[in-house]
């Protein structure tokens, strides 16, 4: 079933990452990466620390610029944009450390996300049912600085969701949650991305979770992709296992 | 355009609106009943509300500490005085003129300046504030040293007084509005994460050149309000960097980021200065240098600010009560 969807998404891309190379300061933290992300599809982004997980978010965010490569949306060439014109077209992320807006409330944070953002009407719902969602309800009057640290990543997909996207870059939420909050984030994921036609791009180093959630596995290692393909393809993938392990699993 | 349940409390017509319209009523009709000393001192208030207000619409509502804020008070003077003496025109609109230049020096300024942020932006604006100073001082087109003086036909103490009352009014009323306008939810956002702000779609840098653009505009009407009643502007009084540090003060001891709180701090610092200035001239500044030190270590949200955060927490332990 996974392939099917798989196989699909590769002729309906929503976001086309081609070659993309980032130095800095003659550290090459990528290397020429490519992928693409296929409509309501879950894409995970896995690879060993220093990887260029997290530069590569920051480059499709518009928060760094690629010192070469192209960023596609739908089409349309978003290399170099500033993060917040990449938010109104319809990319949204969360921060692997939550950054709310700490002496607000929860909802109030949601609200300010939900009145900006891409500036579409909400297609997930009201602040207040964005915030029910994510399993906030009672605490939507809380201000955010006052939340557990599963309350702020739950935090950070409410306010990315409020913001209306078509893609939602997932920097480890699961991290910081118990495993049975983390299997809700899978199962909620999956949700969302059906329901409100949402494509995904998920890093998350809880392998275990990531690899149920996920339709399409990326590895990087020191800026470069070396393997691509069905999560129980990667596993078994020989470049995989010495880049994580350091060796083959015999 | 906010819906209810953002806001802190209820809004409640008597407790908010009541006090403001009258203390303008006060305000309107007290030079026909107050000596001439009194109605100066008032005027001065008014100026120094109006000023600690305009750098709060920058500062307050965006965190950014500006450190150059009598430029645009200087600039609003020049700009006044200049037109006024050029060109035919009423005071007013030469006043809205120095306001206006104000503010197109804070838009061009703001693409280098506000890129900076803390001490760097800071620093960036106390030293063009300063060079501001050290470029008029030299410049024949703004009669370099020597400056203008207002001659003696636009003398109208009680229209001068109802002109500040005017621009005071208009500056509070004006960060009453953008406080409950989409500008300034982008603007508490940045305040408080601009990353994050960024990162849901709201253009940080145009929203902070709107700010410093408008604080800009109505510091310059003060200070055209100011040079009319001071009738002369040099480069020293009109770049003084003390009118920064004590619009600092004011708003500080008050409470950045609050509509009352740079009002409060105004009249509790002016009426000390004012105070001292008769007996003691300069002692003022040992004092206000005192009050910031204890504004600083006990309530650094100042005086409205530590008030709303008590609130709050009290109204959060009515919740807990009930939950």
């Amino acid at each position: 079933m996974t392939g099917v969807v798989a196989d699909n998404a590769q002729r309906d891309t929503v976001l086309d990452v081609s070659l993309v190379r980032k130095n800095f300061a003659g550290l090459v933290a990528l290397d020429g990466v490519s992928l693409q992300l296929g409509r309501k599809e879950i894409l995970g982004l896995i690879g060993p620390n220093g990887a260029g997980k997290s530069t590569l978010f920051n480059i499709i965010a518009g928060t760094l610029k690629p010192t070469s490569g192209t960023v596609t949306f739908r089409g349309r060439n978003i290399t170099g944009l500033p993060p917040n014109r990449v938010c109104r077209l319809g990319i949204a992320r969360t921060y692997q450390i939550p950054k709310p807006f700490l002496d607000m409330t929860v909802l109030e944070n949601v609200y300010i996300a939900e009145s900006f953002g891409s500036g579409r009407d909400s297609k997930v719902g009201t602040p207040a049912e964005i915030c029910d969602l994510v399993g906030l309800k009672d605490k939507m009057h809380l201000e955010a600085g006052m939340l557990n640290v599963s309350g702020k990543k739950r935090l950070e997909v409410a306010r990315a969701l409020a913001t209306s996207p078509d893609v939602l870059l997932l920097d480890e939420i699961a991290a910081g949650m118990s495993p049975t909050e983390g299997e809700w984030a899978v199962r909620f994921m999956e949700k969302m991305s059906q329901s409100y036609d949402l494509s995904i791009i998920w890093v998350e180093h809880v392998m275990r979770l990531l690899m149920k959630g996920v339709h399409r596995v990326v590895v990087l290692d020191h800026g470069v992709k070396i393997a691509e393909g069905r999560p129980e393809e990667v596993v078994n993938d020989e470049k995989v296992q010495q880049a994580y392990l350091g060796g083959k699993l015999s | 355009m906010l819906k209810g349940y953002l806001l802190v409390h209820k809004k409640n017509f008597v407790r908010d609106v009541v006090p403001w319209v009258g203390a303008l009523v006060v305000l309107a009709f007290a030079p026909y009943f107050v000596s001439a000393s009194l109605r100066s001192f008032l005027l001065f208030l008014l100026m120094w509300i109006a000023l600690s207000q305009s750098f709060n619409i920058f500062t307050g509502l965006t965190g950014y500490v500006n450190f150059g804020f009598v430029a645009f008070y200087g600039l609003g003077g020049y700009g006044m005085t200049m037109t006024l003496l050029s060109l035919n025109i009423p005071i007013y609109a030469a006043m809205v003129i120095g306001g206006v230049i104000s503010s197109l020096f804070a838009f061009a300024i703001s693409w280098p300046t506000l890129r900076l942020r803390g001490a760097y932006f800071a620093i960036a604006m106390l030293s063009l504030a300063q060079a501001l100073f050290v470029i008029f001082d030299n410049w024949n087109f703004v009669n370099s040293a020597t400056g203008y003086t207002i001659p003696v036909k636009y003398y109208d103490p009680v229209l001068q007084y109802y002109y500040m009352l005017a621009v005071a009014a208009v500056t509070v009323l004006c960060l009453y509005v953008i406080m409950n306008s989409r500008l300034g939810l982008a603007l508490k956002a940045i305040k408080q994460n601009e990353e994050t702000a960024v990162s849901i779609g709201i253009n940080a840098t145009f929203y902070k050149a709107v700010a410093f653009g408008i604080s800009a505009f109505f510091a310059g009407l003060a200070g055209g309000a100011a040079t009319w009643t001071i009738t002369i502007i040099d480069p020293p009084s009109a770049f003084d960097t003390t009118i920064t540090l004590t619009a600092i003060s004011m708003s500080m001891l008050g409470g950045l980021g609050t509509i009352a709180g740079p009002i409060i701090g105004a009249v509790i610092l002016y009426s000390i200065e004012h105070y001292f200035g008769l007996t003691l001239p300069y002692l003022h500044l040992i004092v206000f240098g005192i009050i910031i030190i204890v504004v600083v270590l006990l309530i650094p949200q100042g005086i409205m600010g530590e008030i709303i955060s008590r609130m709050k927490k009290s109204r959060r332990q009515e919740v807990g009560e009930e939950g």
